[in-house]
């Protein structure tokens, strides 16, 4: 570990490991590109540090959620494409489109939000059709009028039809290839009304890992790249893939107490026999998750304990016979190679996934950048 | 300032950066804050009052403290409190989907029927448990409707059966229970954590906003 203050929680972030991840993914994609996403403050990394080291590793674009976001990176010196999807109806098109921020279009209302932004240039847009996620983009019935209108506003010069993508929802490797067709025709029907799509995209980290065909001209990957697996059948280093993420806090106190009561900031906990514990600066405000308290470990002293309790800023760990001294660090969740206990461990206590366990560490913990 | 405003003789903050914010926006009241020993000069020149680790200290500051109470989300000594905060998100996008039609990752929800669902722009990294799916409800105008599918990164669903929506319209996810909406209690006992913990663990992406008199400042 590096030297860092020892006040509180504290989520070192191995950028090194993130690029290795990030160069095996863009090994797999390849010829496709990678566009990677980091929304989320890159899922809790740390946006403009993680965007920075995806491109230094092979990443060619980025996927932000939002425009704000976008807006952001562009600030901080980012100038590959940027791709923004979730819109409300008080999305800023016009900073969108003059920071030239690619927009993913799903309804009409979108395309007239657009048209109506006054925008110096032409926005970029990425149209989207559901295939059958039923969340964002148009259904088969409403695709042939969004791709229209689409040509029509781009004839009279308020945006460029660039692309067309879709979001698989992951449910079995059959619905998969059924959106597959389902794109597929979508695309053929655009093109056939006069689209000229300049890039498809379709697979996240899932088909990007494991459908060759919906790779197309870009993989969104998201999740893989910071080390945690997308399926249910293996995990991240099973992937070859390692957790740049390491949330350690620590140790406050160490306590030998009798059988009886013991609060917690405000948590009343009862010890059923004579215990030592350690009071260790973390807790649910820290981003936690309660859910899994119940059967996650931590690794205190070499050795893996088990969580007492866990309140807003402390959590009380298993100290009996432990050689654990005020100061150590307990690291709550990491890397595999160091046997620490992984973000998808604690995921499934959670009965969640990795992706809100990394995505939940609170704004107020620290990222250390190394690597 | 709020709780300056309302009379209360000091605040405890998590940590002493919290307490030298508040010092230096302008609360005059107590504070108690964990204090390192390498920042203990910080925290006495401004006033602020160091909190031991000792479980004998905890102890105590946690018995003169309102906790989760002071924002509606526990009843202190059987005292009932009001709900202060209300999560809203947006509508994006609302669309009808036939019978059987599987909705957001994994299909853990089909239509039981032809209905209308809302798509709205909230999701686990905001602080909106994944444990809720398909086990909450959500108001639009005052009418509950059931969070369907798994809840992603940054979206949820509602199928809202007959009721309209639209783009823009705003959804309560909790709230007060005397407006028609779910209470953060309720959302924090089916997802498994303290209520407090519900509401400490809302992200970056939710903007607060402050109401005074009921009305946005």
């Amino acid at each position: 570990m590096t030297d860092i203050q020892p006040a509180g929680a504290v989520a070192e972030i191995d950028l090194a490991a993130f690029r290795r991840n990030v160069e095996l993914l863009v090994a797999t994609a390849a010829p496709a590109e990678v566009m990677l996403a980091v929304k989320a403050n890159a899922y809790g990394h740390g946006m403009v540090p993680i965007s920075r080291a995806a491109l230094e590793a092979g990443a060619t674009a980025l996927a932000v959620l939002e425009v704000s976001a976008g807006l952001e990176l562009r600030a901080a010196g980012i100038t590959v494409p940027l791709f923004a999807w979730l819109h409300g109806t008080d999305t800023d098109f016009r900073a969108a489109a003059e920071a030239n921020i690619d927009l993913g279009v799903s309804a009409l209302w979108q395309l007239e939000a657009i048209a109506e932004s006054k925008a110096s240039v032409p926005a970029r847009v990425h149209l989207k059709i559901d295939t059958g996620l039923s969340r964002n983009g148009a259904s088969a019935v409403d695709w042939p009028d969004l791709v229209t209108t689409a040509l029509h506003l781009e004839s009279q010069g308020f945006l460029e039809v660039y692309g067309a993508w879709s979001h698989l929802a992951d449910a079995s490797t059959a619905d998969d290839e059924i959106a597959l067709v389902k794109f597929t025709i979508a695309v053929e029907v655009a093109t056939s009304l006069g689209a000229r799509f300049a890039k498809l995209h379709l697979a996240a980290s899932s088909a990007g890992l494991r459908m060759p065909a919906a790779r197309f001209d870009y993989v969104r990957f998201g999740i893989a790249a910071f080390g945690i697996s997308p399926f249910d059948d293996t995990d991240g280093p099973g992937l070859g893939l390692e957790a740049p993420m390491t949330l350690s806090a620590p140790v406050l106190a160490v306590e030998a107490l009798p059988a009886g009561h013991v609060w917690l900031g405000g948590l009343d906990v009862g010890l059923a026999m004579p215990a030592t514990l350690a009071l260790v600066a973390v807790g649910f405000g820290d981003g936690v998750q309660a859910p899994a308290v119940d059967r996650a470990e931590v690794l205190i002293a070499g050795e893996r304990r088990r969580i007492v309790a866990l309140g807003v800023d402390r959590m009380l760990v298993d100290a009996d016979d432990l050689d654990v001294t005020v100061g150590d660090r307990v690291v709550v969740f990491g890397s595999a190679v160091r046997g620490e206990p992984t973000a998808e461990e604690w995921a499934s206590h959670a009965d969640s996934i990795g992706d809100e366990i990394v995505s939940s560490v609170a704004v107020r913990v620290p990222r250390v950048y190394v690597g | 300032m709020a709780s300056e405003a309302a009379g209360a003789a000091a605040l405890r903050v998590s940590s002493l950066a919290e307490a030298v914010a508040l010092r230096d926006g302008g609360v005059t009241l107590e504070l108690l804050s964990p204090v390192a020993a390498s920042d203990s000069a910080l925290a006495s020149g401004r006033d602020i009052r160091p909190l031991d680790e000792s479980f004998e200290a905890q102890d105590a500051a946690a018995r003169r403290d309102l906790g989760a109470g002071v924002y509606g989300l526990a009843a202190p000594a059987g005292l009932a409190t009001a709900p202060v905060m209300t999560l809203a998100a947006e509508v994006i996008a609302v669309k009808s989907v036939d019978a059987g039609t599987g909705v957001s990752y994994g299909y853990t929800y089909r239509a039981p029927r032809t209905t209308t669902i809302a798509l709205v722009s909230i999701g686990y990294a905001d602080g909106v448990p994944r444990l809720a799916s398909n086990t909450t409800t959500a108001t639009i105008a005052g009418v509950a409707h059931p969070v369907v599918g798994r809840i992603a990164m940054d979206q949820l669903v509602l199928d809202i059966g007959a009721a309209g929506a639209a783009p823009g319209d705003t959804v309560t996810i909790f709230g007060d229970a005397a407006a028609g909406a779910a209470t953060a209690v309720e959302w924090a006992l089916r997802t498994r954590r303290l209520p407090g913990n519900l509401t400490a663990g809302l992200g970056r992406r939710v903007e607060r906003v402050f109401l005074r008199g009921g009305v946005t400042p």
